[in-house]
């Protein structure tokens, strides 16, 4: 076994008390080689080798931490065969790919670290907040026995009118107003699925008895609107003035009022 | 049936955070508990799975970033959230060359809980950089965690050098190595060896019953 001299990996022959019987002439240049290999093996990877490497496990390759000329610890990857009782080892060493990943890791720890918490709790106070913007941002106040107002606001996406939605359709439930004029005024974006999400909330009330009223619409909504059935079904009035004055006050009234 | 510590080493070892944090998060022990029982015994359990040969140490080390990150994410959400009234101060830090910083972690997060105000020096720190920010920050109490046995001379001399600090810091001593050997010759009446994390909760609340007492004297 001669060749052995000259494989270019750290290599050991042993017995199966871990009596050192050859080695390669790069193994003394990586380790303090003594009698036996034990002593270069790190009290934490002891009983790994005790475990196996030993006649009757033939073939094994582990990691172990073995002391290095260099270095009181430095990882290995350990390949082992037995010949009977003559056990030979070959050391590959492991420690600079785990320095390159440790120190990848380290990085990543620190970004971790940074990663500012408070900014994710920040993000999910923001989202309470949202959804209670989109709950206030269509109230349902009554202005008389007969007449609900609901003025909206903001953006109308099925997010917003799911969340308004429930509230109206309950308290509107409770009650025996005949109509519910809804101002579009301070709406800006009417979206797609809002658009969807009107019709089957109009729907909703038409069923419950009321008719419902709009104001507000702007020239520009009103040309994507103009076919939802929920815009056609209801009466359209130009602004929130005309709409309270023809509503508002009950039509007995009106005509004292004009005479 | 495999034990929560084992589903959580499992989580951990397949780079699972989210898995890793709900288990934690759904748990209905206390913190420390979690730390001990769950935590703990998990990167034990990880560590004995390489002793047996099932897994390499890029593994582990894979598995205690997230474990790392899985422990922010939860210590984050258990913290006392009244930091300015914070009384005391404890900084932490592991010995040079030193990388086993969960302990640390989760005993800074015992030390939020109970509104101290906590500096986390991380790991691999040389004794200078300690001294300096020691100096400038002024802890009450500073946490040294060693795991490595060949490094027992560095702590020695780590012990000495922070029990001299202007306002004589209390000085902890925990980790692997407090654990597995005995260092009972390092304690002194300002330095305390700690064997685990349950009793350097009950060092934290001693420590602070007495000095509520003192203050009130």
């Amino acid at each position: 076994m001669v060749q052995v001299k000259h494989l270019p990996l750290p290599y050991f022959e042993i017995n199966k008390n871990y009596d050192i019987q050859s080695i390669s002439s790069i193994t003394s240049k990586t380790f303090a080689v003594g009698d036996n290999f034990l002593n270069i093996v790190d009290d934490d990877s002891k009983k790994k080798v005790e475990e196996y490497i030993q006649p009757k496990v033939k073939d094994i390759e582990m990691e172990l931490v073995l002391n290095t000329i260099e270095a009181p610890t430095s990882l290995f990857n350990v390949y082992v065969t037995w010949e009977g009782e003559t056990g030979h080892i070959i050391c590959q060493p492991l420690q600079d790919q785990l320095e390159k990943l440790s120190k990848q890791l380290d990085d990543l720890r620190a970004r971790l670290t940074s990663s500012d918490f408070d900014l994710i709790e920040k993000k999910e106070e923001l989202e309470q907040t949202l959804i209670r913007v989109n709950k206030l941002s269509g109230p349902f106040l009554p202005l008389s026995e007969r007449l609900v107002f609901v003025p909206l606001f903001g953006d109308l996406d099925k997010h917003m009118l799911r969340l308004i939605k429930p509230h109206i359709v309950d308290a509107l439930n409770q009650s025996d107003y005949s109509y519910i004029l809804f101002d579009f005024s301070a709406v800006d974006v009417i979206t797609q699925e809002g658009l969807t999400e009107l019709d089957q909330f109009f729907q909703t009330i038409q069923l419950l008895g009321q008719k419902t009223i709009i104001s507000g619409i702007k020239p520009a909504q009103a040309t994507t609107i103009k076919f939802s059935n929920w815009f056609r079904q209801s009466i359209k009035v130009a602004n929130l003035e005309t709409a309270i004055n023809r509503y508002l006050v009950p039509s007995k009234q009106k005509n004292k009022y004009s005479s | 049936m495999q034990q929560t510590y084992e589903k959580f080493a499992a989580f951990l070892l397949e780079g699972n955070h989210k898995e890793a944090y709900e288990l934690l998060q759904n748990e209905k022990e206390d913190s420390l508990t979690i730390y001990m029982e769950i935590v703990t015994k998990a990167m034990q359990h990880i560590g004995e799975l390489w002793q047996t040969n099932q897994i390499t140490v890029a593994d582990e080390h894979l598995a205690t970033s997230v474990c790392d990150y899985v422990l922010s994410h939860y210590t984050f959400k258990h913290m006392s959230k009244e930091e300015e009234t914070a009384k005391h101060k404890i900084m932490f830090l592991c010995l040079e060359e030193e990388q086993h910083t969960i302990g640390t972690k989760m005993a800074a997060a015992l030390c939020q809980e109970k509104n101290w105000k906590v500096k986390l020096l991380g790991a691999n720190l040389p004794l200078e950089y300690v001294i300096s920010s020691a100096n400038k920050w002024k802890p009450d109490v500073i946490g040294l965690s060693a795991a490595i046995a060949y490094r027992l001379p560095v702590l020695k001399q780590y012990i000495e050098t922070l029990e001299e600090l202007e306002g004589k810091p209390k000085v902890i001593i925990s980790g692997r190595l407090a654990s597995t050997f005995d260092l009972s010759n390092y304690q002194s009446d300002q330095t305390f060896v700690l064997k685990d994390l349950r009793s350097f909760n009950s060092w934290l609340e001693n420590y602070q019953k007495g000095v509520s007492v003192n203050g009130a004297s």
